[in-house]
């Protein structure tokens, strides 16, 4: 039971935000991304769970920036896609892209 | 407590506590904490803070679910051993119980309708107990809000008979001044005021005391001083008044510039030098406290004062009390005309406030529902043990695979815990939403107001539910250990043994005899409260309307009678009036009346009865409809001269001319020497104060005799104008522009408000007892259905052998009847256990009332009966093909 290689759909769509994100990618930020751009509504209790799973796969690295009286004295906690992070991105859009490939004509019809 | 539900500036804390107890590593909670707050912030304003605070109740709950149920999913497989499942491996408390949890939730997030099913029923249980509670608490177990509340006593003077009378003042002086177990002893006295404001009159009640009350209630005024020494002297120069705390508010917008104001009360101006301190209302209505001089005219046998006390830190009630009723005893025999045979007592005031009453109704409702908790219990402890049943393939292999026995049950018992904390959390919403409601209905009982939702009744519903859980969860965890891995893994059938069926016949008998005493006790209730609608007042309430009115002061009391007089005159010739009058008495009102001694002309004191008396004006029994029994009522002509007339009762004729004829008859008043007075005419008794209260001798005499300025009139009408009220003002008011008027009533719905406490009970308890009854027939019917289930195998022997279906029927019916029939007999023993506790809330019912015992048991044992034939029944349909191995 090994930890795969290739990211889930959503773990995808959670690097791809981040990165659209750039540097304000933090929880909130990064689920109204995934609302806005991927049109998917997404619960607390996911997207916290996948950011802290991937963080502890190495693929995200976090950190707490300055306390905000906005948000109850907490910090936010802004989140980057790290080297392996981007690196599994690139595979799996490989692997995908090898799949895809040769099947335009079948896809484009329907 | 607010900020921790919801209300406070941010989230609610409570919420917050929850997921910082849930997300464990530090970074990641804060983040999601902080940005859980913007969201709110956000919901809160664009929608609102109710809103928000919901949505975040719901959002963190579910996150929580969440990153418990994440936890035990990725509980990482110990390395090197594919054997023991995770759940069941040694590790830490802290984490196992985390796990345990962890997979609770997930069993019970299988089954979500079983698991809300369940939890609902609880949160209900739960709900309504933790409301009375909450009702108990704030009325009878909370301290008043005064400092060292146990040491505040009220005293009272007993008549001969031990009747308990307010204090007359020049006793009230001697206690005083000779009582040395107290530290103070403070007296007040109310009565009407009119009072001004913005031109119009209206009817006040003012509270004459010294700043004695203050020393000793402990208390000082919320705002301005309190009355000083001289005031406390009769016609003291200046007069002065406190405001009572609601009346700033609703008079006088809670300004704090009030101070030094005058306001016109009576015919005099007085000027506001303080506002009370809330809780003060607790000593009775009063809206505006002023100063009480000594009257040196004051009679011994006056009694008006109600008299508070403290006790001395190092004295003891008891010793203060003989102290007290020495002095007594001293009065009696200095003043033997007034105080003879009297004696007198100091009581707790929470007592005298309380009221034992009040005190036993919330304990009875209590235990009705702990009753209906325990119940409840039983039929989800049975529900769950089916569920276990059903699971023993599970624990078969989790035993197999090397799970302790004691790792199942901690499971078993996480899942019920589990269970009631969710039932929990929906009992204090239901809580939450309900105590509001009930604290506004603050005629039912006294100090209803102060009913909040506090820590305590958390407090209480946390605890009712973790002792829930645990009871619960107890049964199946134990069936549990009874297993054998071998059996459970092989047979179908199971939750045969001894011991578990053993434990359902309890449940059936348990359920039975619970919803039996619970019944009995509702029906014992009801019909107590249909005997109490049932008392014929004496009177026709319908169609007669009341408004109490305040006279302004005359130039002589003998002006009032013909003043009186010429507005009834006119009233009576307004449309839809068919009959008009004036009295004393305020018609089904509980507060304290004025009572006589009244005896025949050669009769010794201790012959005296006590009597109610009212003053009433001509056509009085007319528009009443009293009937009147022999002789003749006052009529129109004043009674000028000659002897003084009185109208009697019939309970007070029988009483005191047991053997003769009443009329014509002479009576003497308060003593021996008192005035006489000679029997007109003979009236039916009225029962105008609460039908369960014991109908009083009562005693009628002629307004014209006893002039007051404050009355109720009585309309008697027939189908009144929408604006009569307006027309009786008016016309009140043409005789006497300065007559302050109350509200006009209606006496027939003021008869049905003053039955709205004693109808509580019943129908709170009704409503526990039908919840009983339905909840047990299940639960009947649900064990009986398992059983049936679970024997499957066992009858389908017996009919292969050819065993016929009605003689199995008629074995799993007879089971049944014994159970419930024991069920019935232990409820009915119970109930005539129970109900000897509340017999004093009985109205004319026996507590052990034959008829109840019967009806009810017959109708628990039907319901019971049903519950297990319908399932019993089932048996036969069992295929013994299908049953047993091939």
């Amino acid at each position: 039971m090994g930890t795969s290689k290739f990211l889930g759909e959503f773990e995808q769509m959670v690097l791809l935000a981040i990165l659209h994100l750039g540097d304000e990618a933090y929880g909130r930020a990064i689920r109204r991304e995934l609302e806005d751009r991927a049109s998917r509504t997404v619960t607390h209790g996911a997207s916290y769970i996948t950011l802290d799973r991937m963080v502890s796969k190495g693929l995200l690295e976090s950190e707490l920036r300055e306390p905000d009286p906005g948000r109850g004295g907490r910090a936010r906690r802004y989140f980057r896609v790290t080297p392996s992070g981007l690196s599994a991105l690139k595979e799996s859009r490989a692997a995908l892209q090898n799949l895809w490939k040769g099947l335009e004509a079948i896809l484009e019809e329907t | 407590m607010t900020p921790w539900f919801g209300g406070g500036d941010g989230p609610p804390k409570l919420a917050e506590m929850l997921l910082r107890l849930v997300v464990k590593d530090p970074e990641s909670r804060e983040g999601i904490l902080g940005d859980l707050w913007e969201e709110y912030c956000e919901a809160a304003s664009q929608r609102s803070p109710r809103y928000a605070t919901r949505w975040y109740w719901w959002s963190a709950i579910r996150l929580a679910f969440r990153y418990v149920t994440a936890r035990t999913q990725r509980m990482p497989l110990p390395q090197g051993s594919g054997t023991v499942i995770p759940a069941l491996r040694r590790g830490g408390t802290v984490t196992s119980v985390a796990r345990d949890v962890g997979y609770a939730a997930r069993g019970l997030g299988r089954s979500p309708r079983f698991s809300a099913a369940v939890a609902l029923t609880l949160g209900l249980g739960l709900g309504a107990s933790a409301t009375i509670f909450g009702v108990f608490d704030a009325v009878v177990l909370q301290p008043m809000p005064f400092p060292g509340p146990d040491r505040l006593v009220r005293l009272s003077q007993l008549t001969p008979r031990g009747v308990d009378f307010q204090v007359s003042q020049p006793d009230f002086v001697d206690f005083r001044d000779r009582a040395s177990g107290l530290v103070d002893l403070a007296a007040v006295q109310t009565q009407e005021v009119a009072f001004e404001s913005d031109g119009a009159l209206e009817r006040l009640t003012a509270g004459l005391t010294t700043s004695a009350l203050f020393r000793v209630l402990e208390v000082r005024p919320a705002l301005g001083r309190s009355f000083s020494e001289p005031e406390g002297v009769p016609r003291a120069g200046s007069r002065t008044a406190i405001l009572s705390s609601h009346l700033w508010v609703e008079r006088f917008e809670a300004d704090r510039d009030v101070l030094g104001r005058t306001v016109r009360l009576d015919d005099g101006l007085f000027v506001v030098i303080g506002v009370m301190p809330r809780g003060l209302e607790l000593l009775g209505d009063v809206d505006v406290w002023l100063p009480r001089g000594a009257d040196p005219l004051a009679q011994r046998d006056d009694h008006r004062l109600q008299v508070y006390g403290r006790l001395r830190d190092e004295v003891h009630l008891l010793d203060a009390r003989e102290a007290i009723a020495a002095i007594a005893i001293d009065l009696g025999e200095s003043h033997p005309a007034s105080n003879a045979g009297w004696s007198a007592q100091l009581a707790p005031l929470t007592d005298f406030l309380v009221g034992a009453q009040v005190r036993l109704v919330t304990v009875t409702l209590l235990s009705a529902l702990g009753l209906l908790l325990l119940l409840i219990g039983a039929n989800i402890s049975n529900l769950l043990m089916a569920r276990t049943t059903g699971r023993q393939r599970e624990f078969g292999v989790r035993s197999a695979l090397g799970a302790g026995r004691w790792s199942v049950v901690r499971l078993l018992l996480a899942e019920s815990v589990l269970l009631s904390l969710m039932g929990a959390v929906a009992g204090v919403a239901l809580a939450y939403g309900l105590l509001p409601v009930v604290a506004r209905q603050p005629e039912l009982v006294p100090r209803m107001s102060d009913v909040a939702f506090d820590w305590r009744v958390l407090t209480f519903a946390m605890v009712a539910s973790a002792v829930e859980g645990l009871g619960i969860g107890l049964g199946p965890a134990l069936q549990s250990t009874r297993w054998s891995v071998q059996r459970a893994l092989t047979e179908t059938g199971g939750g045969t043994s001894r011991a578990a069926r053993r434990y359902r016949d309890v449940l059936v008998v348990g359920q039975v005899s619970m919803a039996m005493t619970l019944l009995v006790s509702a029906s014992l209730l009801v019909k107590s409260f249909r005997q109490l609608q049932r008392v014929d007042p004496g009177f026709r309430t319908q169609e007669l309307l009341a408004v109490e009115v305040q006279l302004s002061s005359p130039g002589s009391p003998l002006e009032l009678p013909g003043r009186v007089e010429e507005m009834l005159s006119n009233l009576r010739t307004l449309p839809g009036v068919r009959a008009a009058a004036g009295t004393s008495m305020r018609f089904f009102d509980l507060s304290p009346r004025t009572f006589t001694m009244l005896g025949r002309m050669d009769a010794a004191l201790d012959d005296y009865v006590t009597a109610d008396w009212r003053i009433v004006t001509p056509r009085y029994f007319e528009t009443t409809e009293v009937p009147v029994r022999a002789g003749r009522v006052f009529d129109d002509r004043l009674e000028a001269s000659g002897e003084a007339e009185v109208v009697v009762g019939e309970a007070l004729a029988n009483s005191l001319w047991p053997d003769e004829d009443a009329l014509g008859q002479r009576l003497r008043w308060e003593a021996p020497e008192g005035i006489a007075t000679r029997v007109v005419g003979v009236v039916g008794d009225v029962s105008d104060v609460h039908p369960g209260l014991p109908q009083v001798a009562s005693a009628y005499v002629p307004y014209a005799r006893v002039p007051t300025r404050r009355l109720t009139l009585l309309l008697r009408t027939d189908s009144p104008p929408p604006d009569l009220a307006a027309a009786v003002g008016r016309t009140v008011r043409e005789v006497d522009r300065g007559a302050a008027l109350a509200e006009l009533r209606d006496v027939g719905e003021r008869y049905v408000d003053v039955l709205a406490v004693d109808r509580l009970l019943p129908t709170l308890l009704a409503v526990v007892a039908a919840i009983a009854v339905v909840l047990s027939g299940l639960g009947v019917y649900g064990l009986v259905a398992f059983t049936v289930a679970r024997r499957g195998h066992e009858i389908g022997i017996r009919m292969a052998l050819g065993g016929r279906p009605g003689a199995i029927v008629a074995m799993l019916f007879g089971h049944g009847v014994r159970l419930v029939s024991a069920g019935v007999v232990m409820g009915a023993l119970a109930a005539a256990a129970v109900s000897r506790t509340f017999a004093s809330l009985l109205f004319e019912t026996e507590p052990t009332d034959l008829s109840t015992y019967v009806g009810v048991g017959a109708f628990v044992a039907v319901v019971g009966l049903i519950a297990t034939y319908v399932p019993s029944r089932r048996a036969t349909h069992v295929e013994p093909t299908r049953v047993l191995p091939t």
